[in-house]
């Protein structure tokens, strides 16, 4: 019988002397990862849809705000006017 | 533990300092390259898994940390590349049939080979056994792993290596006698 193991080791004893081909991967190893780090597109449009609704929600509050500051009887006849019968 | 330089482009890398990274690439790709070599014979899927390798480390380079050398995680990381790989292909063969249809021509002497034949004869062989049976005999023959070592590169515990390995052993002894090499 011959002795698998042994087959198995000697095998393995004349592969190791093989030169293993010689690759250079690091370019495509740095595109990959600029691939895989750069941020999807959809994350920014949700961003900045998010931020145009913000923005109308504040102006809607700030500028009736605003307008009584910087005119309070046009504001005191409206609200009068709307107070009549 | 972890030599100086090492230390430099890993801090430059999870800075994202590309070429921090690259130095790393280029200083460790030709013993990651040898060592994925023994889970491919093909030149194209070579370049595939160690570009992985490389991927697949800087992503979890965070956790590395730094009680070890380098090259010793990227090795572990190596391995749990190339047993993906052997467990993806595995799915996708029929090995019952591979076997019918190859023939394993072992030589009496592996002397007469040359290194390239036995490696792709040593590669047939053990690709007829399920990928965790194939790993911890790659480890162990091929890569001269004690079983420690079997242990940190594949994640299992040492237990589990030697009972995967006297298994794996069995294995392919029964194969090789199938194939009617077991015998003289």
């Amino acid at each position: 019988m011959a002795d698998p193991l042994k087959i198995l080791k000697d095998l393995s004893a004349r592969a190791r002397e093989e030169n293993p081909p010689s690759i250079d991967v690091s370019s495509r190893v740095l595109l990959r990862l600029s691939r895989k780090t750069t941020a999807p597109v959809w994350p920014m449009a949700l961003v900045a849809s998010g931020s145009a609704v913000a923005a109308l929600v504040v102006l809607s509050i700030s500028l009736p705000l605003f307008e009584m500051v910087t005119d309070p009887w046009s504001v005191f006849f409206i609200l009068a006017a709307n107070a009549l019968p | 533990m972890v030599s100086e330089e090492d230390q430099q482009d890993i801090a430059d890398s999870l800075a994202g300092n590309g070429e921090g990274y690259s130095r790393l690439v280029r200083r460790y790709q030709d013993k990651v390259v040898a060592q994925m070599w023994r889970f491919t014979r093909d030149t194209v899927v070579l370049d595939q898994l160690v570009q992985d390798v490389f991927v697949d480390a800087y992503l979890s380079l965070k956790g590395f940390r730094g009680r070890a050398p380098f090259l010793h995680w990227l090795r572990r990381v190596a391995t749990r590349v190339g047993f993906r790989y052997w467990k993806s292909r595995a799915r996708m063969e029929e090995r019952e049939e591979a076997l019918k249809e190859t023939n394993l021509n072992l030589p009496a002497a592996p002397e007469v080979l040359t290194p390239s034949e036995a490696a792709d004869t040593l590669y047939q062989l053990l690709g007829k056994l399920p990928p965790a049976d194939r790993l911890v005999l790659t480890l162990f023959y091929f890569e001269e792993c004690d079983v420690k070592e079997i242990s940190a590169r594949s994640g299992w515990n040492r237990a589990l290596v030697k009972v995967r390995l006297h298994r794996a052993r069995k294995k392919l002894k029964s194969l090789l006698e199938e194939v009617g090499m077991g015998r003289e």
